[in-house]
C-alpha cells in the first residue's frame, strides 16, 4: 500500500460537475416553478370555469323547479276540473234513474186505475173504491217517496254542474 | 450528483419540486371540478328540457279538461233543464194521480172530478213523456269523447 503525499502548491481543482450541477438545478428550479405558475393559472382559470358553470347550473336547477311547481299546480287544476266535468253526467244519470223510478210508480198506479175502471164499469164499486184505496195507496205513497228523490237528484245534478260552471 | 450540489441549490430544488407538485395538483383538482361543473350544467340543461316538455304537456292536458268542461257545460245545461221541467211535471203529475186515487178510494166517488183527474193526470203524462223524448233526443247527440277524456 502506497501513500501519496499531498501537493500543497498545487490548489484542489473543484469538482467538474459542481458548476455544472449547479446550473443544471438552477435550470431546473426555473423550469418547475415556470411550470408551476403555469399550472395555477390554468388551475385559476378551471376553477373560475367551474365557478360559472356551477352558477348556471344552480340558475337551470331553479328554472326547473318553478317548472315542476307550475305543472304540479296544473296538473291539481286538470284533477279538479276532470272530477267535476265527471261529477255531471254521474249525477245527471242519477237523476234520470230517479226520474225512470218515478215513471215505473206512475205505470203501476195507472195499472191500478185501469184496474179499478174496470171493476167500476162492471158495475163493482166498492172493488173499485177497495184497489184504490189498497194497491193505489201504495202506488201513490211509491210515487211521493221517488218524487222526493227526483228533487234531491235534481239539486244534486244542478250543484254539480254549477260547480263546473265556476270552475272553468 | 446531489453530492456536488450546495446545500441551497438541494433546497431550491426541493421547494421548487414541491410547488410544482402543489400547483400540479391544484391544476388537475380544478380541472376535475371544472369538468363536474360543466357535467352538472349539462345535466341541468337537459333536465330543464324534459320538464319544459312535461310542463308544455301539462298544460296541454289542462286545455283539453277545460275544453271537455265546456262541453260538457253546454251539452248537460240544455239536459238538466229539461229534467227540471220534467220533474216539475211529474210533481204536478202525482199530486193529480194523488186526487184521482183520494176521489176514487171514496166509497161515494166523484166520477166527474175523478175523471177530471185522471184526465189532467193523462194530459201531463203526455207532457212528460214528450219531454222525455227531447231529453233523450239531447243525450244521444252529446259527444261521448269530451267527457271523461285525457288524463
Amino acid at each position: 500500500m502506497t501513500i501519496t503525499e499531498a501537493r500543497p502548491d498545487e490548489p484542489a481543482a473543484p469538482p467538474p460537475t459542481n458548476s455544472h450541477g449547479a446550473l443544471v438545478a438552477v435550470i431546473a428550479v426555473v423550469v418547475m416553478l415556470v411550470a408551476a405558475l403555469v399550472f395555477v393559472v390554468i388551475g385559476a382559470g378551471a376553477r373560475s370555469d367551474a365557478s360559472s358553470d356551477r352558477d348556471r347550473a344552480d340558475a337551470l336547477a331553479a328554472r326547473r323547479a318553478t317548472l315542476v311547481h307550475q305543472q304540479a299546480r296544473v296538473d291539481r287544476q286538470r284533477v279538479a276540473l276532470r272530477k267535476l266535468t265527471d261529477a255531471v253526467p254521474s249525477k245527471v244519470g242519477a237523476l234520470e234513474a230517479a226520474l225512470t223510478d218515478v215513471v215505473a210508480a206512475q205505470n203501476r198506479f195507472i195499472e191500478v186505475v185501469n184496474r179499478a175502471s174496470s171493476l167500476y164499469a162492471n158495475g163493482d164499486h166498492a172493488g173499485a173504491a177497495s184497489a184504490l184505496q189498497g194497491d193505489g195507496a201504495t202506488t201513490i205513497g211509491q210515487l211521493s217517496e221517488r218524487n222526493q228523490k227526483v228533487q234531491q237528484a235534481l239539486q244534486q245534478a244542478q250543484a254539480a254542474l254549477d260547480a263546473l260552471k265556476a270552475a272553468k | 450528483m446531489t453530492g456536488t450540489l450546495r446545500r441551497p441549490h438541494v433546497i431550491a430544488l426541493v421547494v421548487a419540486g414541491v410547488l410544482f407538485v402543489a400547483a400540479a395538483v391544484f391544476m388537475l383538482a380544478s380541472i376535475s371540478d371544472r369538468d363536474s361543473a360543466h357535467d352538472d350544467v349539462v345535466q341541468g340543461r337537459q333536465q330543464l328540457a324534459a320538464q319544459k316538455l312535461a310542463t308544455q304537456d301539462a298544460q296541454d292536458q289542462l286545455v283539453a279538461a277545460r275544453s271537455a268542461a265546456a262541453a260538457t257545460t253546454s251539452a248537460f245545461t240544455q239536459v238538466v233543464a229539461l229534467e227540471r221541467q220534467l220533474a216539475d211535471t211529474m210533481s204536478r203529475g202525482v199530486d193529480a194521480d194523488r186526487v184521482a186515487q183520494s176521489l176514487g178510494a171514496s166509497p161515494n166517488p166523484d166520477v166527474g172530478s175523478y175523471n177530471a183527474a185522471i184526465n189532467q193526470a193523462n194530459a201531463l203524462a203526455n207532457q212528460y213523456n214528450a219531454t222525455i223524448d227531447q231529453i233523450r233526443r239531447l243525450i244521444q247527440a252529446i259527444p261521448k269523447h269530451p267527457v271523461g277524456a285525457g288524463g
